[in-house]
C-alpha cells in the first residue's frame, strides 16, 4: 500500500519531470517564433566596427612609420615574398621597412633584426657580404628560393652562407616533401603528391632541417635520410642565421605560416595574436525551387525541393553534428533566375528553425546559374527572404569568386546589401589580395580557404600555415553541384561521403580553435586586426600588454622545451607540445615558464 | 622534492618487498613448523628458507633461460597452491570456518550475497586483530627488549641510511659489474661472464622482474635492506645463543651503535656486493648447529616415546638440520669467501661438540648434510660448466689468492673481483716477487732451530696485534679497546672449565665454538704476517671477523651473569642487571660520544649528479629511446632502458676534423654529462697540485688514447670533461633553442636535446680544439 503522503509526493515530483520535459520544447519555441538572427548577439555593434576599422588602420600606418629599428626588413617592394611578408607584418603587429638591397640593410645603422629577401637578389659578391656583415651584427636573413645556381657557383662562398656544402643537381623533380614537427602546427607531415622542381642541394654540418623531399621511387630509399633534398632549413652564420627557403613557399599566401614557423625558431619565446575561429560554409543551401528536373529525377528519383529537405538536410545535419562545427548556410531561394522553377517558400522557415536549432545561420548566397544581372537576384532574394522571415537580420553575403567591384555598389547605404556586415568570398592566390579586408562601408571581407569535399596535399599545407599564422580556418562546400552535378563526384552520396571523410583525418587536429558562424568569426576578425600588443621579457617571464575594444583576445605562444608554470590574466590551453593558445582575460598578462626537460632533483 | 627523499621512500618500498618475499609469505608457508619458537628463530628460518626459494627459482629457471615474469609468480604460487589444497582436505576434516559456512549458503541459496559478505568482513577484521596481536604480545611482554631493539635499530639505520640518503654513486666498480650480469638474466643468460655464485644476483633479478623494480635502484638502495636483514641476523643469532635476554644487545651496539669497532669495517655493507650479502647467511649455520644438537640430544634422551610425540621431536631435529644445509649452502650460492668462513665456524662446531660429532648417528646425518649442502648450490653452476660455460675470471683470482692453481696459469681473464681490479699485466710481476720471498724464505726457516723459530713467531704474533688496531684500517678504535677485547675473549677461555662445574654443558660447548671459530679467524687475519699462506685478503678478513665479535663481547658478558645466577639463583635480579648493563653501556657511549658517524664518503667513481641524473631518465623517459653520452659506467646501470655513447669514442670521432665528419646518435633524446670538476676515479681525492675544474688549457691537451679505464681516470677525465664542455659550448651556439641544461650542481651539469629521429644531429663540429 502506498501512503498519502508518499502518493502525493511521486505525483509532485512526475509533475516536475512532465513540466521540465516541455519547458524545453516550448522555450525553443519562444525563441524561434520571432524569427530573429540568434547570431546577432555576438557580432559588433556598428559604432564598434567603425572604431576597430579606424584603430586598424592607424595601426597598419604606424608599423611603417618608425624612426627607430623595424623588427622586420623587407627587401625590394615587387617581390612576392615581400608581399606576403608585408600582409604577414601587418596582421602580427609587426614593424617593417622596405630596402632596396641586403648591402642597403646591412649599411643601416638601424638594420632590422630580422631580414626577407627573394635568392634571386642573391647573385653577386656584395650580397654574400652583405650577408656575412649581417650575420655578425646577429641578424638573421630569410631567403626565399635559392639563387640562380649558375650565377652562384662563381661565388661558391655565397653557398657556404646559406648552409651548402655542395650542388648535387640544379634541379630535381621531387614527388612530395616531408614537413617535420614542431616547426608549424600540425605536427609532422608526409605530403606524397605535391610535386615540385628545385635544386638539390648538401648542407653542411651546423645546419638544423625543417622540410625534406620525399618519394617512394626505390632510388630515393638508398639515399639517408640526412641526405635528402632540403626544402627549409636555418644555417648558423657567425651570431645570427640564414633561413633558407629551397621552393616557392614563401612566393604565396601560405608563406605566412612558414614566417610565423621561422619567427617562432628564432625567437626562445614567442607569442603572437591570432584570431581563433574556424568558419564552416554551405554555399547555396538551403535552394528553394525545383529546378533541373530532369537530372534529379534521373539521379535522385525526386525534385529538388524535396531532395534538399528529405536527403541533404538528414546527412548535413549528422556531419555538424559530428564535427560539432557551427552551421553557417548561404541560401539560394534560386539558383536558375531564367527558369520556371516552383519556389517553395515553406522552406524558408523549417530551415530557419532547423539551421538556428544548431546553433548556425542564415546568410544568402550571391551565386546563381543563371545570367541575370546582380541587381535583379538580389532584388528577388531579398523579396522572398523579406516576406517569409521579416525579422531576420541577414549579416553575411557569399560573393564567390566575384571581383570586389561587382558587389560593392550595393553595400552602400540604402541598397541591396546595406545590411550585410561579413562578405565570404573564395580563396585567391593573389598576393595582393589579402586574407582579411575591409570593403565598402564597415563590411569585413573573409576568405574560405578550403573546399570540405577536397583534399590535396597542397590544400593540407595551406590550412597548416594559415591556421599557424591567424589561427582562422575557413571552408565551404557548394551544395549547387548536387543539384546541377557535373562530374560524378558531385552527385550527393559521392559530396557527402568526401565531406564527412575529409574531417577527421585533416582537420581534427586543430579542434582546439573555437568553431564559430560568420558573425562571430566576423567579430573575432575585426578585434584581431585592430588589437595592439607588446611583449615584454624577464628572465622565466613573458608580460603581454595588450591594448583592445574586447577583454577577450587571443593569442599563440611557441617554446622550446618551455611549459606554462603560472600565468595571470589569461586562460591557457596547450596545442601541442611547445604551442600554447592564451585566451586573455585583461589588458596585462604575465606568464611564468619553466623548462620542461629538466631534472626535479635541483 | 629532493633525490634523498626519492632514496628514502625506495628503501622502504624494498624494505617491504623484500620482507614480504623472505618473511611474510615464507611464514605463512610454514606456519606449521614455525609454531612454538621463539620469534627470532622464526624469523631466521624464514629468512633462510625465503631465500633458498628465490634463489633457486631463478637459477633453475635461468639454466633454460626462462626469465619470464609470469613464470616466476606461477612458480612462487605453487607452495601455496600446495597448502591451499592441503588445507582444502583438512576442511573436509574440521569444522567449517564462518566465511565457509557463509559461501556455501550463498552457493546453496540459504543465506543472502549480503550476509557472505558481511561475515568475510567481520572474519577480516578478526584475522588483522589475530595477526597483530602476537607482534603486540611480543612488545608487552618483552617491553624492556623491544626498548633495547628499537634503539639499537635506529642506531643501525642512522649509520647506513644518511649514506644512501646524501650520496648515490656505486661506491665498488665492481657493483656495475655485478648489475650486468642481474641485466643479462633478462636476456636469459645466466652466467653472462662466466660461472659466478650468483645467488645475490638471483635474488635482486627476482625483485626486478616481478616488482618492475629497475636494477639500477635495486643496486642503489636494496644494500640498506640487506644490511637491515644482516645485522638483525646477527642479533638473532646472539640471543640464540646468550642466555640472558638483554645482553645480546650489549655485543650489537658494540659493532652497530658505538664505534669501538671502526666504521671501516661496516663500508663494504654500503654497496650490493655478494660477499656482504652472503654474510647474511653465515651465522645462521651457528644458530642452526646449535639447535640441531639440542634438538637431537633432546630426542635421545627423551626415547622411548610415543610415536606421535617421537615423530615431532625428530621433526625439530631434521628441521634445524635443514636450516644448517640451506644455510651454508646459500654461503656458497653467494659467495665462495663466504662458504671459507662457514667452513671453519663448522670446524668450529665440530672442535665444541667433537663427543657428538664422531657418534655415527650424527656423524651419518652430518655427513650427508655436507653433500646436500654443496650439491644444492653447485648444481647450476655444474651444469653451466658441463654445458660449455667457463669459470667466471675473479674465481680463478680468488683461488690463486689461496694458493690453488685451477687453470695452471691466469692468461685473458680478467679479474672482477670486489675493489681489487688488477690488471693482467701486473700480475706476473707480483707472483714473481712473491715467488722470490717464499724461496728465500724457506731457506731462511730451514737453517734455524725451532726456539729460535718459535720465538720468532711469537714476536712476529706480538708485531701483528698492530692489524686489529691500526689507525685507518684496524678493527678496534685503539689499543685500550682490543685490549679490552683480548680480556672479553680471557674471561671466555676461563668460563668453558666453569661452565663445566655448573653442569653448563651446552653453553660451554658454545663458548668453545666462538672462540674457536673467532681465534682461527685470527690466526687468518694475521697468517700473511707471520707468512704462513693466505687463504684471504686481510683487510677483508677482518671486516668478517669485526662481524663475529659481538658474539665474543655479548658471550662474555653473558657467561659471567650466568656465573653469577648460579652463584645468587635470583634470575630476575640477573636479567634486570644485564638490562641496566646493556644501557648503562649505551648510555655511556652516548654521553661520552663514542658514536658510530654515518659515513661520510660519496662514490669516487662517478658524481651524485650523474646518479640522480640517470635515476631521472630511467623514470621519465621511454625505454630505448634516449642515449647518454659520457665517461661513467652507464651502460650497464641502464640496462635495457637506454642506449650508452662513450665520451672518448665521442670525441674521437671529430679529432681532426673534417666536413665530411658525421656523428650521429639515432635516439630521440640525447644527453650529455660533463664533469666541471672531474672525479679522480677510483681514488676520490686528488692532489692539490691539480685543478681538475674544466679549462681552456685542459681543453688544449691532447685527447688521451682509448684504452681501458685508464681513458677516464687521472688527468685523462679532466681533459675529456674539458673537451666536451667546449664542444658543448661551440654546439650550443648552432642550436641554442635545442639545448638545455637538464641538470646541474657545483661538479657536473647534464645537457639535454631532443632529436628529430627521421632527420638525425649531426654532432660533429669543429670546436675550436679539434682540428687537423
Amino acid at each position: 500500500m502506498v501512503s498519502r503522503a508518499n502518493y502525493v509526493a511521486i505525483t509532485i515530483i512526475m509533475m516536475i519531470v512532465l513540466l521540465l520535459f516541455q519547458f524545453t520544447g516550448v522555450s525553443e519555441n519562444v525563441v524561434l517564433r520571432d524569427g530573429k538572427n540568434l547570431s546577432v548577439d555576438a557580432a559588433v555593434s556598428e559604432e564598434k566596427e567603425a572604431v576597430q576599422k579606424e584603430r586598424y588602420e592607424k595601426a597598419v600606418a604606424e608599423l611603417t612609420e618608425m624612426d627607430g629599428m623595424a623588427e622586420i626588413g623587407l627587401v625590394g617592394s615587387e617581390e612576392a615574398c615581400s608581399k606576403v611578408g608585408q600582409e604577414w607584418c601587418r596582421n602580427q603587429k609587426k614593424t617593417y621597412r622596405f630596402y632596396n638591397s641586403l648591402q642597403e640593410a646591412a649599411k643601416d645603422p638601424n638594420c632590422s633584426k630580422v631580414l626577407l629577401t627573394d635568392g634571386k637578389r642573391l647573385e653577386n659578391e656584395e650580397a654574400l657580404e652583405a650577408i656575412e656583415e649581417l650575420g655578425k651584427r646577429n641578424r638573421s636573413v630569410i631567403v626565399s628560393g635559392l639563387p640562380d645556381l649558375n650565377q652562384v657557383r662563381k661565388y661558391p662562398n655565397i653557398l657556404k652562407s646559406l648552409g651548402i656544402q655542395k650542388i648535387l643537381d640544379d634541379s630535381l623533380e621531387l614527388e612530395g616533401f616531408r614537413l617535420f614537427s614542431g616547426f608549424i602546427l600540425g605536427g609532422e607531415t608526409v605530403y606524397d603528391d605535391y610535386q615540385q622542381t628545385l635544386p638539390y642541394v648538401k648542407l653542411d654540418e651546423s645546419v638544423q632541417v625543417y622540410a625534406v623531399g620525399q618519394s617512394d621511387a626505390e632510388e630515393w630509399k638508398q639515399v639517408k635520410n640526412e641526405e635528402l633534398p632540403a626544402l627549409i632549413w636555418r644555417n648558423y652564420n657567425f651570431e645570427g642565421n640564414v633561413y633558407v627557403v629551397n621552393g616557392d613557399f614563401l612566393q604565396e599566401k601560405p608563406g605566412a605560416g612558414i614566417l610565423t614557423g621561422i619567427a617562432a625558431d628564432m625567437a626562445s619565446r614567442y607569442l603572437y595574436p591570432v584570431v581563433n575561429a574556424q568558419v564552416s560554409a554551405m554555399i547555396n543551401y538551403p535552394m528553394l525551387s525545383e529546378e533541373n528536373k530532369e537530372v534529379m529525377e534521373r539521379e535522385y528519383g525526386q525534385k529538388s525541393t524535396a531532395m534538399v529537405r528529405d536527403v541533404l538536410w538528414p546527412v548535413i545535419a549528422r556531419i555538424y553534428y559530428d564535427t560539432d562545427e557551427r552551421m553557417t548556410a548561404l541560401i539560394a531561394p534560386r539558383l536558375d533566375y531564367q527558369g520556371d522553377g516552383e519556389l517553395n517558400e515553406s522552406l524558408i522557415n523549417y530551415f530557419y528553425k532547423q539551421v538556428t536549432k544548431m546553433r548556425g545561420e542564415l546568410g544568402l548566397s550571391g551565386e546563381q546559374k543563371s545570367a541575370v544581372s546582380l541587381e535583379e537576384k538580389l532584388g528577388q532574394d531579398l523579396e522572398i527572404l523579406k516576406k517569409n522571415l521579416p525579422n531576420y537580420e541577414m549579416r553575411i553575403f557569399y560573393a564567390g569568386d566575384m571581383q570586389e567591384k561587382e558587389y560593392e555598389p550595393f553595400l552602400k547605404d540604402g541598397e541591396a546589401l546595406e545590411d550585410i556586415h561579413t562578405i565570404l568570398r573564395d580563396y585567391s592566390d593573389r598576393t595582393e589580395e589579402p586574407m582579411f579586408s575591409f570593403a565598402e562601408g564597415n563590411a569585413l571581407e573573409l576568405m574560405l580557404y578550403m573546399d570540405h569535399s577536397a583534399y590535396s596535399s597542397e590544400d593540407d599545407f595551406r590550412l597548416r600555415c594559415f591556421q599557424t599564422a591567424y589561427g582562422y580556418y575557413a571552408g565551404k562546400v557548394d551544395m549547387a553541384r548536387a543539384i546541377y552535378p557535373e562530374t560524378e563526384q558531385d552527385l550527393w552520396n559521392e559530396l557527402s561521403e568526401n565531406w564527412a571523410k575529409y574531417y577527421r583525418p585533416y582537420r581534427e587536429r586543430f579542434r582546439y580553435f573555437d568553431k564559430l558562424t560568420a558573425t562571430a568569426a566576423d567579430t573575432r576578425v575585426r578585434n584581431y586586426l585592430a588589437l595592439q600588443y607588446d611583449v615584454t621579457e624577464r628572465e622565466d617571464t613573458l608580460v603581454l600588454d595588450v591594448e583592445s575594444e574586447e577583454s577577450q583576445n587571443y593569442f599563440i605562444l611557441k617554446t622550446h622545451g618551455e611549459r606554462i608554470k603560472k600565468i595571470s590574466g589569461a586562460d591557457c590551453q596547450e596545442l601541442e607540445k611547445d604551442w600554447y593558445l592564451l585566451k586573455t582575460e585583461s589588458p596585462q598578462i604575465t606568464i611564468q615558464l619553466e623548462q620542461t626537460d629538466r631534472s626535479v632533483y635541483d | 622534492m629532493g633525490y634523498g627523499a626519492v632514496a628514502v621512500l625506495w628503501m622502504i618500498k624494498l624494505f617491504l618487498i623484500y620482507t614480504l618475499m623472505v618473511v611474510v609469505m615464507p611464514y605463512i608457508i610454514l606456519r606449521p613448523i614455525l609454531r612454538g619458537k621463539a620469534v627470532s628463530l622464526q624469523f631466521l628460518i624464514c629468512v633462510v628458507f625465503g631465500n633458498f626459494y628465490y634463489m633457486n627459482m631463478v637459477l633453475f629457471c635461468g639454466l633454460f633461460h626462462i626469465t619470464s615474469r609470469a613464470v616466476y609468480i606461477i612458480v612462487l604460487g605453487i607452495p601455496f597452491l600446495i597448502k591451499i589444497l592441503w588445507r582444502g582436505k583438512q576442511v573436509k576434516k574440521r569444522n567449517r570456518t564462518p566465511v565457509e559456512k557463509a559461501l556455501l549458503g550463498v552457493v546453496h541459496g540459504e543465506n543472502s550475497i549480503k550476509f557472505c559478505i558481511y561475515q568475510c568482513l567481520r572474519e577480516m577484521k578478526k584475522s588483522i586483530k589475530k595477526c597483530f596481536l602476537p607482534v603486540w604480545r611480543v612488545f608487552r611482554r618483552n617491553g624492556l627488549e623491544a626498548i633495547l631493539f628499537l634503539v639499537c635499530m635506529v642506531f643501525l639505520i642512522m649509520y647506513f641510511a644518511p649514506y644512501f640518503y646524501e650520496h648515490h654513486g656505486y661506491q665498488f666498480s665492481d657493483v656495475v659489474v655485478h648489475q650486468q650480469w642481474i641485466n643479462a638474466i633478462d636476456q636469459g643468460i645466466l652466467f653472462y661472464d662466466g660461472i659466478y655464485p650468483m645467488g645475490m644476483h638471483a635474488v635482486m633479478y627476482y625483485i626486478h622482474a616481478v616488482f618492475g623494480v629497475h636494477t639500477y635502484l635495486l643496486m642503489q638502495f636494496f644494500p640498506f635492506v640487506a644490511d637491515l636483514y644482516i645485522f638483525v641476523i646477527l642479533l638473532v643469532v646472539l640471543k640464540s645463543v646468550c642466555r640472558f635476554r638483554y645482553l645480546p644487545y650489549i655485543g650489537f651496539f658494540c659493532l652497530v651503535g658505538a664505534d669501538y669497532i671502526q666504521a671501516g669495517m661496516l663500508s663494504r655493507y654500503l654497496s650490493a656486493l655478494p660477499q656482504e650479502f652472503g654474510m647474511m647467511f653465515y651465522l645462521p649455520c651457528l644458530t642452526a648447529a646449535v639447535q640441531f644438537f639440542r634438538a637431537q640430544i633432546r630426542e635421545e634422551q627423551t626415547l622411548p616415546h610415543t610415536v606421535n610425540g617421537r615423530k615431532k621431536q625428530r621433526k625439530e631435529s631434521t628441521l634445524w638440520l635443514w636450516v644448517l644445509i640451506i644455510s651454508f649452502g646459500l654461503t656458497l650460492a653467494v659467495h665462495f669467501y663466504i662458504t671459507i668462513l662457514a667452513g671453519v665456524l663448522v670446524a668450529a662446531i665440530a672442535i665444541g661438540y667433537a663427543p657428538y660429532v664422531f657418534r655415527p648417528l650424527y656423524l651419518k646425518k652430518l655427513l650427508l648434510a655436507a653433500i646436500i649442502s654443496l650439491v644444492l648450490p653447485l648444481a647450476p653452476m655444474v651444469f653451466a660448466f658441463l654445458r660449455g660455460t667457463p669459470l667466471q675470471g675473479s674465481l680463478y683470482w680468488a683461488a690463486d689468492v689461496m694458493g690453488i692453481d685451477l687453470n695452471g696459469a691466469i692468461t685473458g681473464v680478467s679479474s672482477l673481483e670486489d675493489g681489487s681490479e688488477m690488471t693482467e699485466s701486473t700480475e706476473p710481476l707480483l707472483y714473481q716477487e712473491e715467488e722470490v720471498d717464499d724461496a728465500m724464505a724457506q731457506d731462511a726457516v730451514q737453517s734455524m732451530t725451532w726456539q729460535e723459530w718459535l720465538k720468532e713467531k711469537l714476536v712476529q704474533i706480538q708485531n701483528s696485534r698492530k692489524v686489529f688496531y691500526a689507525d685507518s684500517y684496524g678493527m678496534f678504535k685503539n689499543e685500550l679497546t682490543y685490549n679490552i677485547f683480548l680480556f672479553s675473549l680471557a674471561v671466555m677461555v676461563i668460563l668453558i672449565p666453569v661452565m663445566w662445574h655448573f653442569r653448563e654443558w651446552e653453553y660451554s660447548r658454545i663458548l668453545t665454538v666462538v672462540l674457536v671459530n673467532y681465534l682461527l679467524m685470527g690466526w687468518m687475519v694475521i697468517s700473511k704476517n707471520l707468512g704462513l699462506p693466505v687463504l684471504m685478503d686481510q683487510d677483508r678478513m677482518l671486516a668478517f671477523q669485526a662481524y663475529v665479535t659481538p658474539l665474543c663481547i655479548a658471550l662474555a658478558a653473558d657467561g659471567c651473569m650466568l656465573l653469577g645466577f648460579h652463584i645468587i639463583k635470583k634470575e630476575l635480579l640477573c636479567q634486570g642487571v644485564s638490562f641496566a648493563l646493556t644501557l648503562g653501556l649505551i648510555v655511556f657511549s652516548v654521553l661520552s660520544g663514542n658514536m658510530k658517524k654515518a659515513n661520510p664518503g660519496k662514490s669516487s667513481l662517478q658524481t651524485d649528479g650523474a646518479a640522480i641524473c640517470l635515476y631521472d631518465i630511467i623514470e621519465n623517459y621511454p625505454e630505448q629511446k634516449w642515449t647518454i653520452v659520457s665517461c661513467n659506467e652507464e651502460r650497464s646501470m641502464m640496462g635495457e632502458s637506454g642506449w650508452h655513447y662513450e665520451v672518448i669514442d665521442f670525441l674521437q670521432s671529430m679529432e681532426d676534423y673534417q666536413e665530411d665528419d658525421r656523428i650521429q646518435i639515432p635516439t630521440k633524446y640525447v644527453f650529455f654529462y660533463i664533469e666541471k670538476e672531474s672525479v679522480d676515479y677510483a681514488y676520490g681525492k686528488w692532489d692539490e697540485s691539480i685543478d681538475p675544474t674544466v679549462s681552456e688549457e685542459w681543453a688544449s691537451k691532447e685527447l688521451p688514447q682509448k684504452e681501458g679505464i685508464s681513458q677516464y681516470s687521472g688527468t685523462n677525465r679532466i681533459i675529456l670533461n674539458s673537451r666536451m664542455y667546449y664542444w658543448m659550448q661551440e654546439y650550443k651556439k648552432r642550436y641554442p633553442n635545442d639545448i638545455k641544461v637538464y641538470y646541474e650542481d657545483e661538479e657536473f651539469i647534464c645537457y639535454f636535446m631532443e632529436q628529430n629521429e627521421y632527420y638525425l644531429h649531426n654532432f660533429a663540429i669543429d670546436y675550436g680544439y679539434n682540428e687537423r
